[in-house]
């Protein structure tokens, strides 16, 4: 009986340090998951990422020429296509985009609100995803009796689902809806794109994405496939990556990815982006 | 055996007074030659037995909030991995806890463990200590060498950061029977 007594009075003295640690407890509150990638976008396409509050990216993309060119034109180096574009967030769900691709003149606007946010209770993400493009015309293409201002104009929307898995792994799901003036007998398609990234290092990661086409428009069309790193210095996100697609937003790397991976026909590119806030 | 049972019972009793918080706030810094880095966690825990002077405190990682959300989301995800390490502790003993006179302002040095990015290692925290009105006022300040918690400083990013951080904690306790 001494003994156990004692015992209980040496546990229970013991104890002590750990039970007021106990008493701190609180029931877990929300945590949110974050940085499921490190970036707005995997390669091509969208991340659930953007600009927080009162924060202004810039971002400035290039994609080389097919780097099966050959030494000559240096792998594809070059030629260089260049999209510049600014994003903004305009509360902490919603973010605006403007930007514009050298390749076919052509401007985007758009916009990517949070809807769901991954938490310890929540298994994933759903942000949505919407854009309006608008190619520049020529003078020479507006003389022509065919042209048409709507004709400029493409409209993509998109879900995106991300699950961070842990530390190093996320995936993303794309379904996306496209509507562009007419190519032969359609002028809207699906899409479905999955991506995902896999950190290498704690400031390096390794991004894929591929989206399939639900319908053939023409018959040198392509999935997009990308394959990619993105390094994060605290401030820039560097990428670089190949792919077989040279377009910067979603029409172009949709409908005019022709590249074959198979032949070689993947271009060389990379995205930096600078987060300024203040 | 009746000195053990008298002992049993005082130790139970032991646990009828204490001071207690959740709401504390915590706030380092560190001077970098591009821009400060700083944040504030309102939402630290801690309370202290009266009767023998043991302690403890807590915080959650994420509950930090810097001005800057990028800053934030790199604190987490690159320096202090909260994911992996969610909260960390600090906890020890003040020795004469029940001999101190809180009528006037005491200060004193309190040697405890920290527990932080995984890792525990003994410090020892310069404190003050005051009782008003039922509560206790406690400031604390104290400096972490981020290498001690193996929080690696990379060498390619942007924000050069300090060695060295400086902690300070303000909190008020109030008296629980």
């Amino acid at each position: 009986m001494k003994k156990v007594l004692l015992l209980i009075l040496i546990f229970s003295q013991s104890l002590q340090a750990q039970d007021l640690m106990d008493m701190l407890v609180e029931e877990a509150s929300i945590e949110y998951t974050q940085a499921t990638f490190k970036d707005s976008r995997i390669v091509n396409a969208q991340s659930n990422e953007q600009a927080a509050k009162g924060e202004l990216k810039f971002m400035v993309q290039h994609r080389f020429g097919p780097t099966n060119l050959g030494g000559y034109a240096l792998w594809g180096l070059d030629d260089s296509k260049v999209r510049m574009g600014f994003e903004y967030g305009l509360s902490p769900s919603i973010a605006l985009k403007l930007g514009r691709s050298s390749d076919q003149k052509e401007f985007d606007l758009s916009a990517k609100v949070k809807a769901l946010k991954q938490t310890q209770d929540i298994p994933f993400a759903i942000s949505f995803y919407t854009a309006t493009f608008f190619k520049h015309p020529s003078i020479n293409e507006r003389a022509k009796n065919s042209f048409n201002w709507s004709d400029q104009f493409s409209f993509a929307n998109q879900l995106i689902f991300v699950k961070k898995v842990n530390t190093n792994l996320s995936f993303a799901l794309l379904p996306t809806y496209l509507i562009f003036s007419k190519v032969e007998q359609a002028n809207n398609g699906m899409f479905c794109g999955v991506g995902g990234r896999y950190k290498l290092f704690k400031r390096i990661s390794l991004n894929a994405e591929y989206f399939y086409a639900f319908q053939e428009f023409d018959e040198r069309q392509q999935n997009n496939l990308s394959l990619g790193f993105d390094i994060d210095t605290g401030g820039h996100v560097f990428s670089l990556h190949l792919s077989n697609s040279r377009g910067m937003n979603e029409r172009a790397f949709l409908m005019d990815t022709s590249g074959n991976w198979l032949e070689g026909d993947v271009y060389f590119g990379f995205n930096i982006s600078r987060v300024f806030s203040w | 055996m009746r000195i053990l049972i008298l002992l049993m019972l005082f130790s139970i009793n032991l646990h009828a007074q204490k001071y207690m918080s959740k709401e504390g706030y915590v706030h380092f810094f560190s001077e970098a030659p591009l821009e400060n880095i700083e944040a504030v966690n309102n939402k630290a825990a801690g309370v202290i037995d009266a009767e023998t002077g043991n302690f403890a405190f807590r915080i959650q990682i994420q509950d930090f909030i810097f001005e800057k959300s990028l800053m934030q989301e790199h604190f987490n995800e690159n320096y202090m991995e909260s994911e992996r390490f969610p909260i960390a502790t600090f906890k020890g003993r003040i020795s004469d806890f029940q001999t101190l006179d809180l009528t006037s302002q005491q200060t004193l040095s309190v040697s405890g463990e920290l527990f932080l990015h995984g890792i525990t290692k003994k410090i020892s925290v310069i404190a003050s200590l005051f009782e008003e009105n039922q509560h206790l006022k406690l400031n604390a300040s104290f400096v972490i060498k981020l290498e001690d918690y193996e929080i690696d400083i990379p060498t390619v990013v942007m924000y050069k950061i300090a060695e060295e951080i400086e902690v300070d904690i303000r909190m008020q306790l109030n008296k629980k029977e």
